[in-house]
């Protein structure tokens, strides 16, 4: 019994050892620099040296700074329009892909490929795409008679954000498209077969059989997808800057510019520091609506 | 099981602590030998004269410099860049020469603009070495001052010395000290036009005053195949960005009498003068059409590309845009003149943008850093930056040189010496609420009255008014 033990804790002790050095960089790139945030977070740095002014920077954000709760509604709308808009084609897209078998592998390739282009060259080039007077939209619809006047896109403050956060959706499709295929393909040909002899239509295989057994791709897709628009700045930085007039200002944005443009490094730190409480609300919220029910 | 875990646990910060600790250690010592953090002892170099170092067609490297950099052990410097290198020849000349007289290499970070600081803060806020040079504007200078960043300078400056550059340079004179060298005075903005398009619709010269380019840009302002869609638009300018729409305003402020970044002693956005220019933007864009409706996003860069593209008779834009049209298919068809005035013999003020050098204060090549800086506020440095890549300079003496009278708009500047360079702490953040507002306005959310006022009130509570 002692040997035994022994063995265990050597065992264990030699475990951890091969482990220990995966800990400390994950000690020294993660938890070390969310420690250094938070401390950052309890200084303002208007004098030098910095000094400590506790939870000041937290209280006067979510009391005293208008700007925040703004720029929280932007950011609330950008995650909305982004993630709702892009889970409805991925859905599709990833639907079809599971029905199709010829060329499966090339429109696969072929529907991976925005994802492939870079953040910041994909809004660059959608920068251009949507450019007032040389911009290849406004040359597509003006063509088919869509628009009979050139529009400028990113100059319309009450269409501007659901214009971002379409940009944003064509980055997002390929990534929910991907896990949503992985969930398709994990469902049992069987029970379609079944439904099939039961007579249910395409509808209601979908509801009953589709949705249910594919809710935990859903949930993880669009868990993962809503977080990453949170803190998504490439687009709104490239396309508008938070123009026009603020109208796409959001909270990761306003963070950018306390910490690299005001130098307000402790009250950017506090709002990074929310900002992590808020993906943490976002994340309850998506579990408690796409909670995955009892497997078959 | 508990207790060898904990024993694991305790000799792991142990560990990480001597590691720590040895770390903090070496930097003590580096600071005692006057290295990173430290306050430079400017008596090892013969620094005095300054000025005829600095006017001198040759310069040359003052007494005990090269000592001390052998002293202090350095062979390369880390020099920090706005931008890819391959747009800077002139900076490559300056670090070539500075190479050749001190055999000290240099290391250029070509960094975009946006991400400077953001490279940056995280390296002064470690006391990092690993930067020695520094590139400024006013977006970033008097933060890194007031946060204790950049080694004062004041023993490479005098009377006598300041009195050979453009007057607009004490602006960078912050709290009575010294805190930088000028890279280049840069970018005053001029017109550029297109002479076939003016011939075409009449006009033999550029206009003179605002009202006269509201006229033109509105004949200018054309649907070549009568499809409902304008072709050529007759006049553009930048209303976002970081810094273009708020230097917009001020700009043409400057030609009606008022510097907003400085109405006795205070910013001010709100004067009629600024309001007057507010509305002029925002009828060029609603009432008179003349300029594209995506103005209100067009950044630093944009009005530049658009003007390439042939789709715009007139844009107002820094002088940097002057060697990209002779590189480009408009080589020919393009010309500069000074920007239109308010009015005829109006003033003719105009905003001289500022980019410098500055030595960090972590830097453990004070001297060899030292003597870059020097070399580009000199003679040769600061000819080298106007007659290779056509930046303007501060330096008046460097216009003179027969390499710069052969630069194509050399005398559209000669008729440019009243200019202004404002610098101050939350600029940054006051531009942003100007851009904020003047975007409202030419989207017609506000009048330009209110458009104003709802900045300054953001303006007063940014610096605390």
């Amino acid at each position: 019994m002692a040997n035994q033990s022994d063995k265990f804790i050597k065992d264990s002790l030699f475990g951890f050892l091969l482990v220990l050095p995966a800990l400390l960089l994950l000690f020294l790139l993660v938890v070390f620099p969310v420690i250094y945030v938070l401390y950052l977070s309890t200084l303002s740095f208007d004098t030098t040296p910095a000094h400590f002014v506790g939870l000041k920077h937290y209280a006067e954000l979510l009391t005293n700074d208008s700007f925040f709760w703004i720029f929280f509604g932007h950011s609330m709308q950008y995650v909305v329009f982004a993630i709702g808009s892009a889970f409805f084609v991925a859905l599709l897209v990833a639907l079809s892909l599971n029905t199709i078998n010829k060329f499966q592998g090339t429109l696969r390739t072929f529907a991976l490929w925005c994802w492939a282009v870079p953040p910041v060259i994909a809004s660059l080039m959608w920068k251009w795409m949507l450019n007032d007077t040389n911009g290849a939209l406004n040359d597509i619809l003006l063509k088919l008679g869509v628009i009979h006047q050139q529009v400028a896109w990113l100059a319309l403050p009450h269409w501007t954000m659901i214009i971002l956060s379409q940009v944003h959706a064509w980055t997002a499709i390929p990534f929910i498209m991907v896990i949503l295929l992985a969930g398709l393909q994990a469902i049992p040909v069987e029970l379609y077969e079944v439904a099939s002899i039961d007579g249910a239509n395409g509808l209601q295989k979908f509801r009953t059989i589709t949705y249910p057994l594919l809710r935990t791709s859903v949930l993880t897709s669009v868990m993962l997808s809503s977080i990453f628009a949170f803190r998504h700045i490439d687009i709104v930085f490239t396309l508008t800057k938070g123009g026009p007039g603020e109208a796409t200002e959001l909270l990761v944005t306003y963070l950018y510019d306390n910490a690299f443009n005001y130098m307000k490094i402790g009250y950017s730190a506090a709002l990074s520091i929310i900002m992590v409480f808020i993906s943490m609300v976002i994340v309850f919220l998506l579990v408690k609506l796409i909670r995955p029910q009892e497997q078959y | 099981m508990a207790k060898k875990a904990l024993t694991i646990l305790l000799l792991l910060l142990v560990g990480v602590s001597l590691v720590f600790a040895g770390g903090q250690q070496e930097k003590e010592m580096k600071e005692e030998a006057g290295g990173s953090g430290t306050v430079y002892d400017a008596s090892k170099v013969q620094w005095d004269p300054n000025h005829e170092r600095i006017v001198a067609k040759d310069y040359r490297v003052p007494a005990g410099a090269k000592e001390a950099i052998e002293a202090e052990g350095s062979t390369e410097i880390v020099v920090y860049n706005w931008g890819d290198l391959s747009w800077d020849p002139a900076t490559l000349l300056n670090g070539s020469m500075f190479t050749r007289l001190t055999d000290v290499q240099v290391q250029f970070v070509g960094t975009p603009d946006e991400q400077m600081t953001p490279k940056l803060q995280p390296l002064f806020m470690a006391k990092s070495g690993a930067v020695d040079i520094v590139p400024l504007d006013e977006t970033n200078y008097a933060n890194y001052v007031s946060r204790g960043w950049l080694e004062e300078v004041d023993f490479l400056w005098d009377d006598e010395t300041m009195s050979e550059y453009h007057s607009g340079l004490q602006a960078t004179v912050l709290d009575g000290h010294y805190y930088s060298v000028p890279q280049v005075g840069r970018i005053i903005d001029v017109l550029y036009y297109r002479p076939s398009m003016l011939k075409a619709a009449g006009y033999d010269g550029p206009p003179e005053t605002w009202e006269e380019l509201v006229e033109m840009a509105q004949a200018l302002t054309i649907d070549k195949n009568n499809d409902g869609q304008v072709d050529q638009w007759g006049f553009a300018f930048k209303g976002g960005g970081v810094l273009d729409g708020a230097q917009l305003i001020k700009a043409k402020s400057l030609l009606l009498g008022v510097n907003p970044d400085d109405v006795d002693g205070k910013v001010k956005f709100n004067t009629p003068e600024t309001i007057r220019v507010v509305q002029l933007l925002m009828d060029l864009r609603n009432k008179y059409k003349v300029v594209p409706p995506g103005v209100t996003a067009y950044q630093h860069g944009d009005i530049a590309d658009f003007f390439l593209s042939g789709n715009v008779a007139m844009v107002i834009d820094p002088t940097y845009l002057y060697a990209r049209c002779m590189e480009s298919e408009l080589a020919d068809d393009f010309d500069v003149a000074v920007q239109p005035l308010a009015f005829k013999g109006g003033p003719t003020t105009q905003i001289q943008h500022w980019n410098g050098w500055g030595l960090s204060k972590y830097s453990e090549n004070k001297t060899a850093a030292l003597i870059y800086m020097d070399i580009y506020r000199s003679y040769q440095g600061q000819v080298n930056e106007f007659a290779i890549e056509n930046n303007e300079v501060f330096l008046k003496k460097a216009y003179e040189d027969p390499k710069s009278k052969l630069v194509g708009y050399n005398d559209v500047l000669a008729q440019i010496d009243d200019t202004v360079v404002d610098v101050y702490q939350g600029q940054g953040e006051v531009y942003k609420a100007v851009i904020a507002e003047l975007q409202k306005a030419l989207l017609e959310s506000k009048t330009a009255e209110e458009a104003m006022n709802d900045a300054q009130k953001r303006i007063d509570k940014i610096l605390g008014y």
